[in-house]
């Protein structure tokens, strides 16, 4: 995937002056044009909320009639911090870049503000705290809202509202930044039809009308002020965002100016980008352009100034861009360069007549010749932000397809030498793929020697396992999935290949959840229908020797004789059975409707926005501790009394710390500062316990392995990540791995392997995730966090997005000791831990290659990719767990 | 699930008749269901859901007990007094009902919304109903023996019993299979809970019946073959 190059270092005034200086003798400097400037952000202010000609903000159209406003497209991802570091920087967002900026680090390179606190102004900013976290640096004073809670709408705004007098009162700003969050909490809440958004438009309407009359109070110094109203993204018919539907991706951009213009503006048509602001921005500043910006400078914008100026800007823009593009693709810039230098010398020309010999024709022509240079630049820039790398990504494809054939034949007879090839030819290719990025220098020897080699691997593999790769593949399928019932054994492995086939559409992409729930819930399913048949065959013993030559595999399991003797005990059983797996269906199916997620049915409201409402915050708290408690006592069967303790003073602190953030209600114990200690103090509890097994005056009870521990520990642990609500279903995932404990859906190791990964997937989205990054739960990173800290931030993150494929899978291998695996069966399980994850990701990576110019790719397919990878390493942890604690352990 | 495999050979007429009652149902229910699609008019399941999935439901139940009653006149059930023939009715219309519900939960552990559609979920419930179990009920009968000897035991015989056991499972596969087309972005009106499912349901009843008249076909002239000489 291609990584942008970002050009360090900030441009300075100086520098602008003189290489414009130096193509165009005699232009004009860098001037200010405004005196004092406030920027109205409103988080999810979507176009036509402010331009339907029904809009609740009647004030501001007003004042749109007398100025400018245009319709902006935002760039995707959708989202606030990356559209936050647009409007400030100018720079479009690569695909990685969203992975890599998850964490709202301190941005270090060039911005406005940046641009600002070097010139000495002042920055006042008020609004959502990602900008502190971004920006903190450059603000003269600042009070940030956080955006945790959803669920408030008024109190995020009147934070903001509130500084407004005392700001607009003493004006020492020069640029006043106001961020608005609750529009987009009422979008998230009840969607941009709810009777909760005019009001809110309202509002925002009166604080617009509001600073814009002050504004008019304060000017002064001979400058006028400028007013801008701007949305940082819209929002879908759901109320959600992060795609790239349009009305997610467009927003207004409204300039205001105390002075009113002498051409008519009103709104403009024309759509025009959103970070087509920044140079407009810093132009109307007299900044340098920040120097990663992509934007083009709005005509419209700086029209007023008069001609000498608008090229000037012009100029300042076109350099600044060329700039990039040199530094972005050493030598791609040499034809635009050309163009270049003769606008400038037509450019210098114009400067050297006298006022009244310039022509406004000739000044056009110019501003025309600059457009196709900044056009031409721009777009070669964003260009190489979409081409793909395909050699690199076909040979990391044919690598991933190698180790897969590899991994499949492992069974048979792993010759060494063919193994050592494979390992320093991939090695040798990922040095490689890592140090170039660039497309071309592929005919390297080395290069081509190991991709020959990979082949060789290939076909000595495929030569040597023709004829018994077939019989290998049947073998395995029959010998690990036997043992749990046919007609589920079959069904576990049908089901997997279903899915994979499933993931070649990018709807089954979207509605993945779908697939896992309708997986998991049919496997149940067929596990209560064998059960009922089984008893009926038990129950009729006469009946079952009518046709003993075809129904003999139910009769294996318990012979004639047996079956009389002890039917009624039996029959007890079978009820015991049916009863389980009712219990895992129902618990099933609650915890799919607690969370609605993917795409398609995510505007249906689920059990959680019902419990998060204000009004149920005792309920919320009651059902939360009624779960920890049913946790505390599902798991105490399985510890001694210290570690019971322990666990349950890790689950209290979770609730305390919970109650202290302000989601729930704990009455008698003081609050603490948003929850830091308690959390912390489970973390200590969940060591502590995870230690405890070590110690040798604990003697556990001779039937529990350390892995069922490690999942007490990890419970707690997990309670601790998720958010108040998703407690509930820790709770449910205890109740269904309790139940599976002594149930005998699953019989087999590599059988039950496969079935806890599905029930682990859909433990994942059932907490909330989907396929779309927008739904990670930022949040959980920051638990028991004073700050941000790049590598625990990104564990704990990693960790909570994993919950429930890691319970599930502690609870596998809790439940493998209850089977006493052989060691034929431990390599079953490996091998078939390994190609269910493999399998997915092998058919999606090569599918995606190809289909690499589809309209979703960006939205849909690649985020899919990301997810598929880190599940890889995600399994792949977790077998490294598998592996040493069988070979070393046991051993 | 594996084809039945008795060797019981069918008398002539029933042999035939199970044939062509086969042929008389995918008939039927191809008629009613795919001719008026999307017509509009009162059996376009689209549009008129609930309506039309009732006629299906009243055709596909008047036709089996049709063919029940003719399978009946063989067996012994038409000598009990009458007494015990409305008991026996009114208990197998107990089943049904029961086979009903049984669905209806099984449809909204499945994801089926439990609030609202709940008609819908319903009639769903009894059309799956009406295709596997009450084929059973009208055969088979209310004896649990039987439903044993059919289902898990793979001891059909090459009659009407062969063709309720490959149709009950083709049917509930089918309804399985109708699910799939759901969560896909086309849009269509069909897409709605639960008509794929209940198209699903009713295209493969009517694969089962093929089926089952197919591996009628088959064995019978195997065995017929086998037997003379």
């Amino acid at each position: 995937m291609p990584v942008k190059k970002e050009f360090i270092g900030i441009s300075t005034p100086e520098t602008v002056l003189e290489q414009s200086g130096s193509l165009v003798p005699g232009v004009s400097p860098l001037k200010r044009h405004y005196n004092k400037t406030v920027l109205v952000l409103i988080d999810a202010l979507r176009a036509d909320f402010l331009f339907s000609p029904d809009t609740p903000m009647s004030m501001t159209k007003k004042l749109v009639s007398q100025n400018l406003a245009l319709v902006a497209k935002a760039h995707t991802p959708t989202v606030t911090l990356p559209r936050i570091k647009a409007l400030m920087t100018g720079s479009v967002p690569g695909f990685v870049d969203v992975i890599l900026n998850f964490g709202s680090t301190k941005y270090e390179g060039d911005n406005i503000l940046a641009q600002m606190s070097r010139a000495g102004r002042r920055v006042v900013f008020f609004g959502d705290d990602t900008w502190i976290k971004l920006f903190s640096d450059h603000f003269t004073r600042y009070e940030g809202t956080t955006s945790f809670f959803v669920t408030d709408y008024t109190e995020v705004d009147n934070n903001v509202t509130r500084h407004l007098p005392l700001e607009l009162s003493a004006g020492d700003f020069d640029l006043l930044i106001l961020h608005y969050l609750g529009l987009d909490h009422i979008g998230h809440l009840a969607g941009p039809n709810s009777p909760l958004v005019p009001p809110k438009l309202r509002e925002m309407d009166e604080v617009i009308d509001t600073v814009y009359r002050s504004l008019t109070k304060l000017q002064g110094e001979g400058l006028p002020n400028l007013l801008i109203v701007c949305g940082d993204h819209g929002m879908s018919d759901q109320g959600s965002h992060g795609g790239a539907s349009y009305s997610e991706t467009r927003v207004p951009l409204a300039f205001l100016s105390t002075q009113h213009r002498s051409s008519t503006g009103g709104v403009v048509e024309s759509e025009v980008d959103q970070i087509d602001l920044v140079p407009t921005l810093s132009e109307l500043l007299g900044l340098p352009i920040p120097s990663n910006n992509l934007g083009h400078l709005l005509m419209d914008m700086v029209q007023e100034q008069g001609a000498e100026e608008q090229l000037a800007s012009l100029l300042r823009n076109t350099i600044q861009l060329l700039n990039l593009l040199r530094e972005d693709q050493p030598g791609a810039d040499s034809e635009v360069r050309g163009f270049f230098h003769s606008t400038c010398e037509l450019h210098s020309k114009w400067l050297s007549l006298t006022p009244q010999e310039r022509s406004s024709a000739m000044a056009h022509q110019i501003q025309i010749k600059y457009n196709e240079v900044i056009t031409m630049a721009t777009s070669t820039i964003t260009k190489k932000l979409t081409t793909y790398d395909l050699p690199a990504l076909i040979t990391c494809v044919i690598g991933l397809w190698t180790a897969a054939i590899l991994l499949l034949l492992s069974q048979q007879s792993p010759v060494r030498w063919v193994v050592m090839v494979h390992v320093i030819s991939t090695l040798y290719l990922v040095g490689h793929l890592t140090q170039f990025q660039s497309v071309w220098p592929f005919s390297g020897s080395g290069y081509l020697i190991s991709v020959a080699s990979l082949m060789l691997v290939l076909s000595t593999i495929a030569l040597q396992a023709k004829k018994t790769m077939k019989d290998q593949v049947l073998e395995w399928m029959r010998s690990s999935f036997y043992g749990g019932g046919s007609l589920c054994g079959g069904f576990l492995i049908a089901g997997t290949l279903l899915h994979t086939v499933s993931l070649l559409s990018s709807s089954y992409v979207e509605e993945e959840h779908q697939t896992w729930y309708f997986l998991s819930t049919t496997i149940h399913i067929l596990h209560l229908m064998s059960v009922i048949l089984t008893m009926n065959t038990n129950q009729h013993p006469c009946n079952a020797s009518f046709n003993s030559s075809t129904s003999n595999h139910f009769l294996r399991s318990c012979p004639k004789s047996d079956v009389e003797s002890d039917q009624g005990s039996h029959s007890d059983k079978i009820r015991q059975e049916v009863l389980n797996t009712a219990v895992l269906l129902l618990a099933a199916r609650l915890m799919r409707s607690w969370n609605q997620t993917g795409n398609k049915w995510l505007h249906l409201p689920d059990i959680v926005d019902w419990l998060i409402l204000a009004d149920n915050r005792i309920l919320l708290s009651v059902l939360v501790a009624v779960s920890l408690l049913l946790i505390l006592v599902l798991q105490s069967r399985r510890l001694t009394w210290v570690q019971t303790i322990l666990s349950a003073t890790g689950l209290f602190c979770v609730f305390w710390s919970r109650a202290s953030t302000g989601a729930l209600f704990l009455p008698f114990v003081p609050q603490m500062d948003r929850g830091i200690l308690p959390a912390r103090l489970s973390f200590l509890c969940v060591f502590l316990v995870l230690v405890s097994q070590f110690l040798p005056g604990q003697t556990s009870r001779p039937s529990v392995g350390h892995m069922d521990i490690c999942l007490s520990a990890w419970t707690v642990l997990h309670v601790l990540l998720m958010r108040p609500h998703n407690t509930v279903l820790v709770a449910f995932m205890t109740v269904q791995q309790s139940v599976l404990c002594g149930c005998k859906l699953v019989l087999s190791p590599s059988a039950a392997a496969v079935f806890y990964v599905w029930m682990g997937r859909a433990a994942f989205f059932s907490q909330g995730n989907s396929n779309s990054i927008a739904t990670v739960d930022v949040g959980a990173g920051y638990v028991g966090q004073e700050d941000y800290n790049a590598f625990p931030v990104a564990f704990l993150l990693g960790l909570a997005t994993y919950a429930g494929p890691i319970y599930w899978f502690m609870a596998f291998l809790a439940k493998l000791n209850t089977l006493n695996p052989s060691h034929r069966d431990l390599h079953q399980v490996y091998f078939t831990v390994a190609v269910t994850c493999l399998l997915s990701m092998v058919v999606y990576a090569a599918f995606v290659v190809t289909e690499r110019y589809h309209l979703f790719v960006w939205t849909v397919f690649l985020p899919k990719l990301l997810y598929l990878g880190m599940d890889l390493v995600i399994y792949y942890l977790l077998s490294v767990i598998l592996v040493l604690k069988y070979y070393l352990w046991c051993e | 699930m594996s084809a039945p495999m008795n060797t019981r050979l069918p008398s002539k007429d029933v042999y035939y008749f199970t044939i062509r009652s086969n042929i008389y149902l995918v008939v039927l229910i191809a008629v009613l269901t795919f001719l008026p699609w999307n017509t509009e008019t009162i059996l376009d399941i689209v549009s008129q859901t609930l309506r039309s999935s009732e006629i299906i439901i009243a055709s596909i139940l008047t036709s089996n007990l049709l063919i029940g009653v003719y399978v009946s006149q063989k067996s012994n059930f038409i000598k009990k007094s009458l007494s015990y023939r409305i008991r026996a009715i009114l208990k197998g219309a107990c089943y049904y009902m029961l086979a009903t519900c049984f669905f209806h939960v099984i449809a909204v552990l499945y994801g089926a919304p439990f609030f609202e559609n709940i008609s819908q979920t319903f009639h769903f419930g009894a059309l799956l109903a009406s295709t596997a179990v009450f084929p059973g009920l009208c055969i088979l009968g209310l004896n649990v023996s039987n439903w044993i000897r059919v289902f898990s035991q793979n001891g059909a015989d090459l009659g009407p019993e062969s063709v309720i056991q490959i149709s009950a499972v083709s049917s509930i596969v089918g309804a399985w299979v109708g699910a799939f087309p759901i969560p896909l972005d086309w849009d269509r009106d069909w897409q709605e809970w639960p008509i794929t499912c209940m198209v699903g349901n009713l295209l493969g009843y009517m694969t089962g019946l093929v089926i089952s008249a197919i591996h009628l076909c088959v064995r019978y002239n195997q065995l017929r073959k086998h037997k003379v000489t």
